[in-house]
């Protein structure tokens, strides 16, 4: 077939479309069995960035495919791409490209209606029947252009609203678009990134053969031909022309070191030199020297905006500088600071944007002095975060957080570059919840809703990532949202020995209280006679033994009795000596009843040598200062002596001891919370 | 750690075992007067061997009149 605008030969599969972007001209072209109508013209397609492109073969989770179109779409933060696919068993589908993430979808029989993208808003639940899916981001779409071949008709321009949604497992994902033909709905999953594979031979030829092409960008490292001088990206001090071969540069006036490989542009402003960390996926930079603000979604650069140096933060790390995580190399490609203004105050945290080869995007985030790495979650929980009193427990897979904080903020500086047209101004919801020494987090504007998992780093971890001192880095004030409360693995078990010991000595406790060999001797005296001195009838003591003496005025009232007491043998000797004394006043004051004292005392004592024993007692009883004032026969006292009893106060002792353990585990603990808590 | 746990361990068993057998033997109280004081001469008992005792022993008591 040919093309009817300038007589190119095309070719077209009929079976994946009726529309076909001629690559010679661009007209967009309407297929038929016997001839091509032109239906338009289609504006040269900004060239990819990612590793897929048209014609490019591949697999995306093992089932082959070969690209043989693609839709740019353009939305208020940049842009992203849909790549319509032939795979291998000749069935069709699409793969999104967004910000370095990728999503393999096809479309499904399902209808929503329009007032959907209306009322839904990000993190509502997709009333879709098969599936659990909450809305990711809404907005609308506007077609930048088409290339190859496509399903349906594409025109520059147009306008069409759609919904992201992802499931909350799998990482399935679901995409609507409102259409003039109707809702397109695609069901899919997104992408690891070791689940996309594209064949490197065709993506070397075409990806660097266009931009040596266009020059607008260059990679120093892969070029041949060098003949540039090389300035570096920290100081901007002239390193001249690279040797051959070489792939970094150690700046020999600021230290710094200047990776060759990556992609590098001037600003359009003051001509300095920009270092791209991820240029794939970098859809704005800010120029170190000047601060303009560029965008980078397009294949040539473009001042966004041109932004102040006022209220610059001060941040421990330099923009580009490389450190080892996890056993991955990583590089900080940009920040974002953002600010909370609460009762007047303003409160601030930064969030540095990290890149990875290997793993993409991480942000560590800084507040005050802490930091928490943290990585956006393909799987959305179910957690409504705009719902939920502090504290509240919510779950998400397997694991119990509680709500910490929620609140808005916006943002008051950007640096670097990031893979979204970031603003000042801008503002966002934020939502909070924890489980230290983990943290879940939503972002959300109007149109978006962002997950993110999070981890708390300590000082020392973040000082070995980036090989700097721990005192180099900020100090940490308070005690952080999600940090850990960090105690030895040898306190945590020796608490757990202590709380046994202490459920052992209650017991013992219990137990001491209640043994004994039971009673050797019982008896009741009136006032009358504990007035002189009584010797009571003898009774039977084993020895050595432990003994206890007791005396109970069980009708004892607002008055005291006082008792010498003396434990005679067989021999008529005083072997113990005993002086003791009960009083109980109780009264009703202020409407209040109260009582003081007691009307039982006890006494141990060792009885070294068996034998027969008797206990010699003589008192005194009155009210307050008057003594033996006491109406004849008003009461009377009990004497007893109990055998082989067993002391109560070591065990008390044992469990005194094991709560102080305890409570030294546990109140700087809780007093650690109770700072995480504290509204300040 | 594990040669800390086990010391805290023998340590917890030690403690307790000292508890028992203090508690038991009665470790901190009262014992036997040394010198044991006759109380015979002064003593004089009733028919059954326990009652009234004219005996000067105890002079006195409580807590306002003094031993």
């Amino acid at each position: 077939m040919q093309c009817p605008s300038c007589g190119s030969g095309i070719e077209a599969d009929e079976r994946y479309g009726h529309f076909r972007v001629c690559p010679y001209c661009q007209s967009a072209l309407l297929l038929d069995k016997e001839a091509a109508k032109i239906s338009g013209k289609m504006a040269v397609l900004a060239k990819p960035k990612g590793p897929l492109h048209l014609g490019a073969t591949g697999n995306a989770k093992g089932r082959g495919f070969q690209v043989i179109g693609r839709v740019r779409y353009g939305y208020q933060q940049g842009f992203w791409d849909e790549w319509y696919l032939v795979f291998e068993d000749g069935d069709s589908g699409w793969i999104g490209e967004d910000e370095d993430e990728f999503t393999v979808e096809v479309p499904v029989d399902w209808q929503p209606s329009p007032e959907l993208h209306e009322s839904l808003k990000p993190g509502d639940a997709l009333p879709y029947p098969d599936g659990d899916f909450s809305l990711k981001e809404k907005g609308v779409a506007i077609c930048e252009g088409g290339e190859g071949q496509l399903p349906f008709a594409v025109e520059t321009g147009e306008k069409t609203p759609f919904l992201d949604a992802v499931g909350r497992d799998e990482n399935q994902f679901l995409s609507v678009e409102f259409g003039e033909e109707g809702p397109r709905a695609f069901l899919g999953q997104q992408l690891e990134r070791d689940e996309l594979h594209v064949d490197t031979a065709s993506w070397t030829e075409n990806r660097f053969r266009t931009e040596a092409a266009e020059g607008t960008r260059h990679r120093v490292f892969q070029e041949a031909d060098r003949s540039e001088a090389i300035s570096c990206d920290c100081c901007g001090g002239n390193l001249g022309i690279p040797d051959p071969g070489a792939t970094e540069l150690t700046c020999e006036y600021c230290g710094s070191e200047v990776d060759l490989g990556l992609e590098r542009i001037t600003c359009k402003t003051c001509t300095h030199p920009i270092t791209l960390h991820q240029a794939e996926t970098a859809e704005t930079t800010i120029c170190p020297n000047c601060r303009t603000q560029m965008d980078l979604s397009g294949d040539r650069t473009a001042v966004l905006a041109q932004l102040t140096d006022k209220d610059r933060p001060n941040i421990p790390f330099k923009l580009g500088q490389r450190f080892k995580f996890e056993n991955n190399e990583w590089r900080i490609a940009g920040l974002i600071r953002y600010t909370q203004t609460d009762e007047g105050v303003d409160y601030h945290w930064i969030d540095f944007l990290m890149v990875c080869p290997e793993r993409g995007y991480a942000w560590l985030g800084l507040e005050n002095g802490h930091f928490v790495w943290a990585a956006e979650m393909k799987n959305h929980p179910r957690i409504n975060p705009r719902m939920g009193k502090r504290k509240a427990a919510v779950e998400h897979a397997g694991m119990k957080f509680k709500m910490f904080e929620r609140g808005s903020a916006r943002v008051t500086w950007v640096d670097g570059e990031l893979p979204w047209i970031a603003q000042l101004e801008d503002s966002i919801g934020f939502y909070d919840a924890i489980n230290p020494p983990f943290s879940l987090s939503a972002e959300w504007t109007e149109d978006e809703i962002e997950w993110f998992q999070g981890r708390y780093l300590d000082h020392a971890t973040v000082a070995k990532a980036f090989d700097v001192a721990e005192k180099s880095l900020p100090k940490a004030y308070g005690v952080g949202a999600s940090q850990p409360y960090i105690n030895g693995d040898f306190s945590k078990a020796a608490v757990k020995i202590m709380s046994l010991l202490l459920v052992v000595s209650l017991v013992l406790i219990i137990w001491s209280s209640i043994a004994g060999g039971g009673s050797a001797t019982e008896f009741s005296l009136s006032h009358d006679q504990f007035s002189k001195p009584w010797l009571s009838q003898p009774f039977e003591l084993g020895g050595p033994e432990l003994c206890t003496l007791k005396i109970e005025g069980a009708g004892l009232k607002d008055a005291w009795s006082y008792f010498d007491i003396a434990l005679v043998n067989d021999a008529d000797e005083v072997t113990h000596e005993f002086s003791t004394q009960i009083s109980y006043y109780s009264g009703v004051e202020g409407g209040e009843s109260w009582s003081e004292g007691s009307r039982s005392d006890s006494t141990p004592f060792v009885v070294e040598k068996a034998g027969t024993y008797r206990l010699l007692v003589q008192g005194q009883a009155g009210h307050g200062e008057n003594a033996d004032i006491i109406r004849p026969g008003s009461y009377s006292t009990t004497f007893s002596v109990k055998k082989r009893v067993v002391l109560t106060r070591y065990f008390i002792i044992l469990a005194v001891l094991a709560l102080i353990w305890i409570a030294c585990y546990w109140i700087p603990k809780l007093s650690f919370e109770a700072k995480r808590w504290s509204d300040e | 750690m594990k040669k800390k746990l086990i010391g805290l361990i023998a340590g917890v068993i030690g403690t307790t075992g000292v508890a028992v057998k203090a508690s038991s033997e009665g470790w901190g109280v009262d014992r036997p007067l040394k010198e044991p004081v006759s109380i015979r001469e002064e003593s004089m008992k009733g028919p059954m061997g326990s009652g009234r005792l004219a005996t000067r022993y105890f002079i006195g008591g409580g807590p306002r009149r003094g031993k």
